[in-house]
């Protein structure tokens, strides 16, 4: 638990080094004229500090991953975001109606215990209802199917 | 404007169809999310956000503003009947409901649930409706440098007060206010973190990192628990009805449950899980048999019930009438408000009337909404707690998708949407909670505004932030939380 922590410190301190980095190419300006780089560099300053107290002094596991929970949710995590990439590849190429469905499809690969042919049952009825919500109520400007 | 004519004026857009049927929408979405475990609050209302921008400015508020209290009326049943809390707020009715369940009770809990929340509900928004309009007033005398200094207080206690470690909080603030400044600088017009983006211009979008960070996040995490196969009891009318003595011991904890609600509600950063708590230990300490709670007591479901509901209303006094929100919700409401091009603020009242009455007049119709969906009708949500809910995951994220797509039309914000929630799971490996994140992200620009303003204003001068009485103690109150923040964990350590 407390690596956990020192390694959640030195992540905010990687991320306010790099935040500091790009902020002091842009114009810092002077306290009675800030300029666009101001307030990003007092905010990556801001990041190093705490991330250094957190490395330091932070004892608190409220939240912190056990190595099996990570573990349990990795699939979900593969799952979800492969479905999320392929609505965004595929939205504006193939149509509303089979980006719906392929990405309901490889969402529902997040969860174990359901069987193919319902996966292909809940997919087709969340494509279903995507085009009821999304097409012909909300008139959004896409396709049904093709480009 | 009179209280009089402000009834008036809300009626009259309350009682708007479109008003009616999106506030009963509101509280129906608000109820399912609360029952149904794994989703919460945040979530339900960051998917319906991209929805909202077809609606008109008001209705969008009435629709978000219903499924955030419904949550709260859902959450406590699922609390009582199972001992699962489907919001964190609802940890507290479970304490002493579901031990009414076992005792056959449960009926009656969830009858008094309803009533407490009605009573704490409409007790939080009289305090909104009497202090609105003096809070306005001050907010219009306030200078650049209090509202920095307020809002900075806002973010602070968002982040140092609730459970878990503050100074993660303190850094999940920080890395939202960066987030906030993608995008266009308004004062200078330079282009900050863009990286040659064309769509990053207008800054990140708040639906794809309120989905991000609230659904996509969410659903990894629950959809891969195994399910819990839960029956309820059923639950029939006739055993709902209390006793004379339960509806004589609820009464007293009810109202002062909704005064510690509404307190609470009202300040920055501390909200309704804690008033929760708060009064529950209140009436815990004044009661003449302590040893009751925790095994059926009535004083304790009232309480947090009440307390929880009024936190709610009195939550809308910083955000309508300053302009700075005390939550995560809140502050997904005013980015909402933002995005139709409202800015909230001390003359919101002023110049949107109709909007202000509005809200608290269908703030009145949802509660109704929700007594007869909790007590006439509480049989459906039960059928609904052993349907097979986790179905629903795969669906919400292709929600999720269009509902980031549908803002500009541009898969662009779908990419954005897939990396802050990758984002959003990696860093609650860790223990950051997403919260203090948005709240950074949406307090970010009006911070830095009013910061460049303050600073222009005393020509660099720090002295503008101890110039008078409010100053000082805002400044005072930021110091002292922060000094919390990294001294509590040194001095846990020590004991």
């Amino acid at each position: 638990m407390i690596r956990m922590n020192q390694l959640a410190g030195a992540l905010c301190l990687v991320a306010g080094l790099a935040l500091a980095g790009l902020a002091s190419a842009m114009p810092i300006g002077s306290l009675s004229r800030m300029g666009p780089g101001f307030l990003p560099l007092a905010i990556a300053v801001g990041l190093c500090v705490i991330g250094i107290c957190i490395a330091l002094f932070d004892r608190d596991a409220t939240g912190i991953a056990a190595p099996d929970q990570v573990r349990s949710q990795l699939r979900a995590f593969v799952a979800v975001l492969a479905a999320v990439a392929a609505f965004a590849l595929l939205i504006d190429r193939i149509g509303l109606v089979p980006t719906s469905a392929l990405s309901a499809f490889i969402a529902s690969f997040a969860m174990r215990d359901i069987t193919a042919t319902a996966r292909l049952t809940l997919s087709a009825a969340i494509a279903v209802i995507c085009v009821a919500i999304f097409y012909y109520g909300l008139r959004l400007p896409v396709s049904l199917i093709g480009a | 404007m009179g209280l009089i004519d402000g009834l008036t004026l809300g009626i009259g857009v309350a009682l708007s169809w479109a008003n009616v049927l999106y506030c009963f929408l509101g509280v129906l979405i608000g109820t399912f999310v609360g029952v149904i475990p794994g989703v919460g609050a945040l979530a339900a209302i960051s998917m319906v956000l991209p929805l909202s921008f077809y609606l008109d400015p008001t209705t969008a508020i009435v629709l978000l503003a219903g499924i955030y209290y419904g949550t709260v009326y859902g959450g406590s049943t699922a609390a009582i009947l199972l001992n699962l809390p489907g919001v964190p707020s609802a940890a507290v009715a479970c304490l002493d409901g579901y031990p009414m369940t076992k005792q056959g009770r449960g009926g009656v809990a969830l009858f008094l649930t309803t009533i407490a929340s009605f009573v704490g509900s409409m007790l939080g928004l009289a305090a909104l409706v009497f202090f609105a309009d003096a809070i306005s007033d001050i907010g219009l005398s306030l200078r650049p440098a209090d509202y920095f200094l307020l809002m900075t207080l806002g973010l602070v206690a968002a982040a140092a007060i609730p459970t878990g470690s503050p100074l993660k909080g303190l850094a999940m603030v920080f890395i939202g206010l960066a987030m906030g400044t993608v995008g266009t600088d308004i004062a200078t017009g330079m282009a900050r973190f863009t990286f040659g983006v064309p769509e990053l211009l207008d800054g990140l979008s708040l639906v794809a990192l309120a989905m991000g960070l609230f659904g996509i996040s969410e659903v990894i995490a629950t959809s891969s628990l195994p399910r819990q196969q839960t029956q309820a009891q059923a639950i029939t009318l006739r055993s709902m009805v209390p006793t004379r003595t339960d509806l004589r011991q609820g009464a007293a904890p009810m109202v002062r449950g909704a005064g510690i609600g509404g307190l609470f509600g009202a300040l920055p950063g501390v909200g309704g899980t804690i008033a929760c708590f708060i009064s529950y230990a209140t009436e815990k300490r004044i009661s003449r048999h302590p040893e009751k709670f925790g095994h059926g007591a009535v004083e304790g479901i009232c309480a947090s019930e009440s307390a929880n509901n009024s936190a709610i209303q009195t939550a809308f006094i910083p955000s309508l009438t300053l302009g700075i929100p005390g939550d995560a919700v809140m502050a997904l409401m005013l980015g909402a408000l933002i995005i139709h091009g409202i800015t909230p603020g001390p003359l919101l009242i002023e110049q949107q009337p109709g909007m202000f009455w509005g809200l608290v007049v269908s703030f009145i119709l949802g509660n109704i909404f929700l007594v007869i969906l909790n007590i006439p009708l509480i049989g459906i949500w039960l059928k609904l707690l052993s349907i097979p809910y986790h179905l629903m995951f795969p669906a919400i994220i292709v929600f999720i998708c269009f509902g980031a797509y549908s803002v500009n039309g541009n898969p662009f914000d779908v990419w954005v949407l897939g990396g802050l929630g990758a984002l959003g799971w990696l860093l609650s490996l860790f223990g950051f909670q997403p919260a203090p994140l948005l709240l950074g992200f949406i307090l970010g620009p009006m911070i830095e505004e009013n910061l460049r303003r303050a600073l222009q204003l005393s020509r660099g001068n720090f002295g503008t932030f101890v110039h008078d009485g409010l100053s000082i103690s805002l400044t005072l109150a930021i110091a002292a939380l922060i000094a919390m923040a990294i001294l509590r964990p040194l001095l846990s350590r020590r004991s």
